[in-house]
């Protein structure tokens, strides 16, 4: 649940009813555990990503130096966040798009729907975009009668068969060649093939009547440019160039963190997204566009419509720690370099965002109870850190959450943990009692110790070890009375 | 709630988020473009980096090579209907006159005259799409495409997509590139680098997914213009 | 020179020999040692639970036991982390204690560190001869950029044959509390570790950490694995 400086609880989304019923990170991480299937397509995406990465990193001189350039940027463009949105909407109204300002999911998803139907329109294209399935705008459509297409080919695919995303950029890696021949074959009435090459075909030849036949594009947005009322779009398949080409109207969704302030700003996060996403130098296809059409003989869209979505984006903001989240690029290196998130996979994070940036912005957004642990579902290892692009400060705004939960008494932290805590702290504080308390545990253990390790135990925190790993006894002789007895001469 | 008052509550809650926060500093500098050796070979670097993703590269010497490279491909590939942006350099290169005599069907004379749906509808039927560019950037292999040529949906739909350019309009990086593009009458700018791709199948690359398949860039010397 | 030992709570009641191992080593090298005899913990679980203001307090009687000491030199990448890292952070606030705490920091090392950085020896005369791999705890790789001080210790080891193993740098799944509260996750991640030591060929593993120790060497022993676990204070302790 997030939880704001003064550690007021605070709803993050409207979608009031479903927030008790997001299973915990812990329990949904056990059930991936158990799926040696998933661990091995999570474990063969991960790694094909970070050595990707990592080849191409070590062959681009000056990255390091374009890291704390996009670090600096964003940090300005987020001080000075209403400026840059007032210039991005006046140019993007200039050249003939507009701009909604949405202050919440529902609200950006009835302005859409508003759009849609006051234009007639029925079916809808969408290309890849986090924040329109963090609105849950699909559903919001659906639900209007409207037909929504994914056409990103993971995504296309995860919407066939009814599933959500499980990594940021491979959307469907949980899926084998044979399941996703098995759900084509099922959905679209053709016969069974596990080539690729042909599942892709097929793909293709089916969306393309999609495209053709939609009234309303929907594209997501990598990075608004203030300067010139510019979005911008990354991708590799097209699908992303076909869906805001080719239907009449296109809406762009964008978080309102997603500003940069100038269109030579593009060259230092053109250099670093796709290399930090895929290894890429350069994603096949860059969009840059600006307005709309301005006469009807040209090609494009007639109408921009730019959804600019807070949706708690403020709340982040306001808090000088947290604001570092808002940094983020969506590239999925620290995704793919957390060990966490390979051992727990993307379901378990409970919401859009997954990984570590998941870990931190899905408490202060989400709205979902169980996210309070996601903070503590970290061993703080900093790898996330050394892969960011834009060096967000993970393990350290992690920390700064767990102490904001503690604070607050919310799982997993508890009043009886806050007890625990100041018992450890006055121990800590007193000598003699840390070695009171230290001789007795010496006396204590001698029970449960087996072969001088304790294999089982059924204290608490002492059982979650052992389930799966011994635990050492003590010495027989502390440090200090080893060195009082023998060393100090 | 009116416009107005969405727009003012939606600049409300920003505001509040930053307010008390130190003293507001200006953009970080943009650092300087990087300068290129004279003696850079763009065009070979060019082709490097294009055909380590898949693209083809090739530079032709004149009017009739360019010509024999063309017929080579739509025979190879059993091409029978080509479209054509509006660039004006393929015009100069003769290449609409040229293409209608080895295709059963070229589509840029009736583009103007169709209104755009029909246009759509029947470029997703054509197998081949040739355009010009506004510059190619060395640095990545990557070709620049404005919207003011016509040729945003002729670079996407067909399977195969050539783009004819000058050797002057190469450069070395998207940096000088971008402080060219400023002009507002493009209100469409694409960055085309190789085929279309995708990994979303057990991370296995296909081509060809949404965007084209095959991509060919072809450098021609400003003395093959007659 | 005098050195002042942070045995840290952990070596003090369950790894006393890494702490007699330092002494040793640091003595052997002409250096006289001390260990103040009020010391207990950083303050590190507190902190990393969430609970500042408690950690706050342990943290302040931590520069009071260490304020007089000429250098002080711990067994642990994480405590060392913690003082010089996130001290800085829990006495933003408070003027008089920041300036403690950045003076104090100035004087505390790791052990492999102080060794290369500070005595400029990277021969302590040690002697193992065993074909070993070292593990990157995760706070003395990232958070003190300590990678090659220890490795250029154990290359001057006699006898000692060192393969570098194919993950060395990956989290043993530790971290603290983390390894109670989400012990499946912690587990399978340990047993990650555990495949790039069995594939580097290795009879034991080294670190500088003893919570990793801990954790890997629970679980190779949950296992029966015949390898072994280190740290590297005591193999520098060997002749």
């Amino acid at each position: 649940m997030p939880v704001d400086s003064a550690g007021h609880g605070k709803p993050g989304s409207a979608h009031a009813g479903r927030q008790s019923s997001v299973p915990s990170f812990r329990a949904s991480a056990r059930s991936a555990l158990a799926q040696p299937a998933l661990l091995r397509a999570v474990s063969l995406a991960t790694s094909k990503f970070v050595s990707a990465r990592q080849q191409t990193v070590a062959q681009t001189p000056g990255f390091e130096e374009a890291r704390e350039q996009a670090h600096q940027i964003k940090q300005h463009v987020l001080r000075n966040l209403d400026r840059y949105l007032e210039e991005f909407a006046a140019r993007v109204e200039e050249r003939g798009g507009q701009v909604h300002w949405a202050a919440d999911a529902s609200d950006a998803c009835a302005y859409i729907a508003a759009v849609a139907a006051e234009n007639g329109a029925r079916r809808v294209v969408k290309s890849k975009s986090m924040v329109s399935e963090e609105i849950e705008l699909n559903q919001a459509l659906e639900s209007r009668g409207l037909e929504v297409t994914e056409t990103d080919l993971g995504e296309y695919i995860i919407q066939l068969a009814g599933e959500k995303p499980s990594h940021l950029l491979a959307p469907a890696l949980h899926k084998s060649r044979s399941e996703v021949g098995k759900l084509f074959a099922q959905e679209l009435g053709m016969a069974y093939t596990d080539n690729i090459e042909q599942l892709a075909a097929a793909a293709r030849r089916t969306l393309r009547h999609k495209f053709l036949d939609a009234e309303l594009g929907v594209s997501g947005v990598n990075f608004g440019i203030a300067e010139t009322g510019t979005i911008v779009i990354l991708e590799n398949e097209g699908n992303a160039r076909l869906t805001t080409s080719l239907p009449r109207i296109h809406v762009a969704v964008m978080g309102a963190e997603k500003l940069i302030p100038r269109l030579q700003d593009l060259v230092v996060f053109l250099k670093l997204l796709p290399r930090s996403a895929t290894g890429q130098t350069m994603t096949s296809y860059v969009s840059l566009i600006t307005g709309a059409k301005t006469h009807s003989a040209d090609e494009g869209p007639e109408q921009l419509h730019v959804v600019i979505l807070d949706n708690g984006r403020s709340r982040l903001l306001a808090d000088e720690v947290q604001r570092e989240a808002l940094f983020c690029i969506r590239c999925g290196a620290c995704l793919n370099i957390c060990p966490v998130y390979r051992s727990a996979g993307g379901h378990s994070y409970g919401w859009v965002y997954q990984g570590p940036i998941g870990a931190l912005i899905t408490p202060q957004l989400s709205g979902n109870e169980s996210a309070s642990e996601l903070p503590f579902a970290s061993s703080l290892c900093g790898a996330c850190l050394e892969v960011c692009p834009v060096k967000i400060n993970i393990p350290s705004l992690l920390l700064d959450l767990r102490s904001k939960v503690a604070v607050a008494h919310q799982p997993p932290s508890s009043r009886r943990e806050a007890m625990l805590a100041a018992g450890f702290s006055f121990v800590m504080r007193h000598p003699a009692w840390y070695r009171l308390l230290a001789a007795v545990a010496r006396r204590l253990q001698r029970l449960a110790l087996k072969d001088g390790a304790m294999r089982t135990s059924s204290v608490p925190l002492l059982s979650a070890w052992t389930e799966s790993r011994d635990f050492p006894a003590m010495a027989p002789r502390s440090f200090d009375q080893i060195w009082r007895e023998e060393l100090r001469g | 709630m009116t416009d107005v008052g969405i727009h003012n509550a939606f600049f409300d809650r920003i505001r509040q988020a930053l307010a008390g926060g130190g003293k507001r500093t200006p953009a970080p500098p943009i650092p300087p473009a990087q300068a290129h050796a004279p003696g850079q070979d763009l065009g070979a670097q060019f082709g490097a980096a294009l055909e380590a993703v898949g693209g083809r590269f090739v530079t032709v010497c004149s009017c009739s090579e360019l010509q024999g490279y063309l017929r080579g491909l739509i025979h190879h590939h059993g091409i029978r209907s080509v479209a054509l942006s509006d660039a004006p350099l393929l015009g100069a290169l003769g290449l609409p006159q040229w293409l209608s005599q080895e295709v059963e069907c070229v589509l840029p004379a009736q583009s103007h005259r169709l209104p755009f749906a029909d246009f759509k509808r029947s470029l997703a039927q054509v197998d081949l799409g040739v355009t010009g560019c506004e510059f190619a950037i060395a640095d990545t292999g990557t070709v620049v495409i404005s919207s003011a040529e016509r040729n945003r949906l002729i670079s996407l739909l067909p399977a195969i997509h050539v783009v004819v350019f000058t050797r002057e309009q190469l450069i070395g990086e998207l940096a000088e590139v971008l402080s060219r593009l400023r002009e507002p009458s493009r209100s469409a700018v694409t960055l085309i680098t190789g085929p279309s791709r995708s990994g979303d199948i057990e991370m296995t690359l296909t081509l060809g997914v949404h965007g084209p398949r095959e991509m060919y860039a072809i450098c021609v010397p400003e003395s093959a213009l007659p | 020179m005098r050195v002042s030992i942070f045995v840290t709570c952990l070596v003090d009641q369950f790894f006393p020999n890494v702490g007699v191992s330092m002494v040793q080593v640091l003595r052997s090298l002409g250096v006289q040692v001390e260990v103040p005899r009020r010391q207990t913990c950083c303050g590190q679980p507190l902190f990393n639970t969430g609970y500042r203001s408690e950690a706050r307090t342990v943290a302040a009687r931590f520069l009071d036991v260490f304020q007089d000491c000429d250098y002080i030199v711990a067994p642990s990448g994480s405590c060392t982390a913690m003082v010089r890292n996130y001290y800085p952070e829990l006495f933003a606030h408070d003027e008089a204690q920041l300036r403690r705490v950045q003076a104090l920091g100035g004087k505390l090392y790791e052990f492999s560190e102080f060794l290369v950085r500070v005595l400029g020896r990277e021969d302590v005369g040690a002697r193992f001869p065993s074909k070993v791999t070292y593990h990157d705890a995760c706070h003395l790789l990232r958070e003190l950029g300590i990678r090659e001080e220890p490795r250029r210790l154990l290359a001057r080891v006699g006898g000692l044959e060192f393969v570098e193993s194919d993950n060395a740098n990956l989290c043993c799944g530790f971290g603290g509390t983390f390894s109670v509260k989400f012990p499946e996750i912690s587990a399978h991640m340990v047993e990650d570790k555990i495949a790039g030591i069995l594939r580097s060929g290795a009879e034991v593993v080294i670190a500088n950490d003893s919570s990793c120790l801990m954790q890997i060497a629970g679980a190779l022993r949950r296992r029966n694995l015949p390898v072994r676990t280190m740290h590297l204070a005591e193999v520098l302790a060997c002749r």
